[in-house]
């Protein structure tokens, strides 16, 4: 069920607030939990019944492991436990390597021998490698006693929640359990729902009106490439702009809807994007797009891997390893690899060029307008740079593009593509200058772990007066206006 | 809060009343290239059949007809006036059918050559295609149409059509449409409607190889079935046209010669849907399994032939029409 359908809209979500509400107002917390369960797994199962015993399968699994391992559960000795603790690991990667990479790696040994083994092709389950990464989270620090005594319907709701099953943000235990122990999320605030719905509304607007708007300029542009047509260097730039701005739009209003939808039910999730095309270096982009990942990555990879504790080397070997395997994590393919290899890359330019730059020219770098111009042109263009492999169908059409946007045009296109560059400025504008989603509800802290606010954006700030109603309204309407023209479409997310 | 949601109730309503009225204004102005040329090419058709005093032979459908079949020829050869009034598959066949009323007169002939899509398709579907014509250049049927098509095509329309009465206005696109009638008489189209800009040496070779392995489908759908809403427009058109004295007659669209229609169950479709003609009183002039083209005589779609495929497609039509159309003539 897709968050923009007309089922979800009008059906699904009205019925699981309004119940949930109804359950919350007679004191029934628990059973409003439950019933956010079980309506959770109709959202989760509507796709595909089959794969409701999978994630259920899943949660009685990692519940019943995390459980038990514990430093105070007293279920074994220190080795019993981590023996579980490696079982319950070995147990989410499994799964996720059977769903999402057997036919990778099956493909590209065969590619790599000459041989034709086969496999089964199999479906990958939607949102699997969001919720993997959550119980890998909590079993990891369950270990550590870093968990609470959990029920089980917290877990499971931790878990299933809707609003970011299927494509996060990645939340953790410790930011959802102990809000579910605090009755005042039960209770009914008439501001959850002005914020809830505004956030919802702003995501909505990014997913059906800027990211789907984009859309239409990338597609004739990469099949373009993939069929090897040649392209002019305005079509190569205009298809690499138009999918950084979808990809964006797409992502973080997918973000904002989950972090709106769970507003109306008293739940704040974390914040997973922070206009991250105003960043001034790669290092920042990657504190500003998709945190949620970046902190697991960070937390549960190259922190142990070593981190940067063991010299720069090391660090700059794990800052590899941790954004390849940030790659796969998204799609397994090669093109996913060779992007989180060009991230790690830039990561360690960047680490390097901190390095090697006396402190005092930092110091005043970092105030120039237009040392902070340069970084961010020069992070914008590593950006869009990468994006060309994450869209790409193949290694050969992401180069036969770039070659293109840097070489120049090979010939005459015999593809007639519309001009995208009204459109590309138009969404920049909301990109580069606009508030973001949190900064436009700052007044409301919309967000766990918000950024500090930014003072010239108050001025603006959304509260809930007759005149930001009006504007809202307003981008209600351009919603409303696009279920006439278009179908909805699959958030990209989805595939990841 | 109840003021806040207020807002948002009002914003919308006037968002939406702003851009109905823009939309409203700009009825009658075309918007993109390809609105105005198909609003020229209803011009030069209506105009062409407007024109012919005497009973003629209307050659209707979607761009099957204008690709493929020659007037002028069928003209030539029969002595009898005809008009290609064939457009573009993305109209609904309600408004074909229309038009075509429009211009049909007692003791005319109809040839009908309906692409297979429209046997699955809602009779009023909303399109791009059909909403640019209709903002673009038929006010009236904009206005005879239900509120809640109304409602799609205003909402449906491209932002740039609200700054069309600003940007180019009425008279200056009088003008442009003038333009366009004159460039695509000198080069695309003749007087009697048919398209002649389809040259063989043209043809997108490329679109065609990608074509030749592809799948229909056509016969999975219900087209096929007697309630499909299609069949109910075409029992419509027999009794309208009957009372006229208007002779109805179904000529197969040209497709393109690959595996997948060529299939038994494909087969089985085509001549189901022939009976259904026959059935209401439609004589078949020629079948699909008759008008499988090969690629080289195809030009850049499934069913858009090229000159020399045109040529020989109706060649087909004349030999199947002219009796019946003599006697017909004749008669009346």
């Amino acid at each position: 069920m897709l968050f923009h359908s007309i089922i979800f809209l009008f059906g699904f979500l009205p019925l699981t607030w309004g119940v949930f509400r109804l359950l919350a107002a007679v004191h029934r917390e628990r059973a409003a939990m439950g019933w956010i369960v079980l309506m959770s797994l109709v959202f989760y199962g509507y796709w595909n019944p089959a794969y409701l015993l999978l994630i259920i399968g899943s949660i009685g699994v990692n519940y019943s492991i995390g459980s038990r391992i514990g430093p105070a559960d007293g279920v074994g000795s220190a080795a019993v436990r981590r023996w579980l603790l490696y079982a319950g690991l070995a147990f989410n990667l499994g799964l996720l390597g059977y769903y999402k990479y057997a036919n990778f790696f099956i493909d590209s040994f065969n590619a790599v021998s000459g041989l034709s083994f086969n496999f089964t092709h199999v479906i990958l389950p939607l949102g699997i490698s969001f919720f993997t990464f959550q119980k890998i989270a909590y079993l990891i620090d369950a270990y550590s006693g870093r968990t609470g005594r959990y029920t089980l319907l917290e877990y499971a709701f931790f878990v299933t929640f809707f609003p970011q099953l299927i494509a996060g943000p990645i939340v953790q235990h410790s930011q959802i359990i102990p809000q579910l122990e605090d009755p005042k999320t039960f209770r009914f605030r008439p501001i959850d729902i002005g914020v809830g719905l505004t956030i919802f509304a702003i995501g909505l607007f990014k997913k059906m009106v800027l990211a789907d708007g984009s859309a239409i300029y990338v597609g004739p542009v990469f099949d373009a490439a993939v069929q090897g047509h040649a392209l002019s260097v305005g079509a190569a730039w205009g298809g690499a702009l138009a999918y950084t701005f979808q990809l964006y739009f797409d992502f973080s209003g997918y973000s904002d809807m989950a972090i709106g939808l769970a507003r109306l039910f008293g739940i704040k999730l974390p914040i997973n994007f922070d206009a991250p095309y105003r960043a001034t270096s790669i290092v920042e982009f990657w504190r500003r797009w998709h945190i949620t990942l970046s902190r697991f990555l960070r937390n549960f990879l190259y922190i142990p891997l070593g981190g940067n504790r063991h010299g720069i080397l090391i660090r700059y070997r794990n800052l590899l390893v941790t954004m390849l395997l940030g790659g796969l994590w998204h799609g397994a393919g090669w093109t996913f690899v060779l992007w989180g290899g060009l991230h790690g890359a830039y990561l360690i330019v960047n680490h390097a060029f901190d390095a090697i730059l006396p402190r005092r020219l930092a110091s005043s770098l970092s105030g120039s307008s237009l040392a902070r111009l340069a970084g961010w042109a020069l992070t914008f263009l590593a950006v869009v740079v990468a994006w060309v492999f994450f869209r790409a169908r193949d290694l050969s059409s992401a180069s036969h593009l770039l070659a293109t946007m840097f070489g120049g045009s090979s010939g005459a296109s015999p593809v007639t593509l519309d001009s995208p560059w009204l459109w590309l400025a138009a969404v920049g504008v909301v990109a580069f200058a606009f508030p973001s989603t949190h900064d436009y509800l700052s007044r409301f802290t919309p967000v766990l772990d918000p950024p500090p606010e930014r003072s010239r954006y108050m001025g603006i700030a959304w509260q809930p007066t007759f005149f930001h109603g009006l504007a809202i309204g307003l981008l209600v309407f351009l919603i409303f206006r696009k279920y006439f023209v278009l179908q909805p479409t699959e958030f990209l997310y989805f595939n990841f | 809060m109840l003021r806040y949601f207020g807002g948002i109730l009002l914003g919308f309503l006037i968002a939406a009343g702003i851009w109905t009225a823009l939309v409203l204004d700009s009825l009658g102005i075309p918007g993109s290239h390809g609105d105005r040329v198909l609003s020229t090419w209803y011009r030069v058709k209506v105009d062409a059949a407007r024109a012919i005093k005497r009973p003629k032979i209307v050659l209707l459908g979607g761009s099957n007809v204008l690709y493929g079949l020659r007037a002028s020829e069928i003209e030539r050869r029969l002595g009898i006036p005809c008009v290609n009034f064939g457009t573009h598959a993305g109209l609904p066949c309600a408004y074909l059918f229309e038009r075509a009323r429009m211009i049909l007169r007692r003791g005319d002939i109809l040839v009908l050559s309906m692409e297979w899509g429209y046997l699955s398709a809602p009779l009023d579907m909303v399109t791009p295609v059909f909403s640019g014509r209709v903002l673009s250049g038929d006010a009236p049927y904009f206005w005879r149409m239900n509120p809640a098509a109304q409602a799609l095509m205003v909402f449906s329309a491209p932002p740039g059509r609200l700054l069309l009465p600003f940007a180019v206005g009425r008279s200056e696109s009088a003008a442009i449409q003038d333009a366009y009638r004159d460039a695509l008489l000198a080069h695309d189209l003749d007087a009697q409607g048919d398209l002649i800009a389809n040259r063989p040496d043209q043809r997108a070779k490329p679109v065609l190889e990608e074509l030749a392995g592809g799948h229909s489908g056509w016969w999975e759908t219900r087209g096929a079935s007697e309630d499909a809403p299609y069949w109910q427009a075409v029992r419509e058109m027999v009794v309208w046209t009957r009372k006229r004295g208007i002779r109805m007659f179904y000529a197969a669209p040209a497709l393109l010669r690959r595996a997948a229609e060529g299939a038994p169950e494909a087969q089985r479709y085509f001549s189901d849907a022939e009976r259904h003609y026959e059935a209401l009183g439609v004589d078949v002039l020629t079948r699909q399994a008759d008008n499988f083209y090969p690629p080289e005589l195809m030009f850049d779609s499934l069913y858009h032939l090229n000159a020399e495929g045109a040529a020989r497609r109706t060649e087909a039509l004349i030999q199947a029409l002219e009796p019946a159309a003599k006697a017909h003539f004749l008669k009346n």
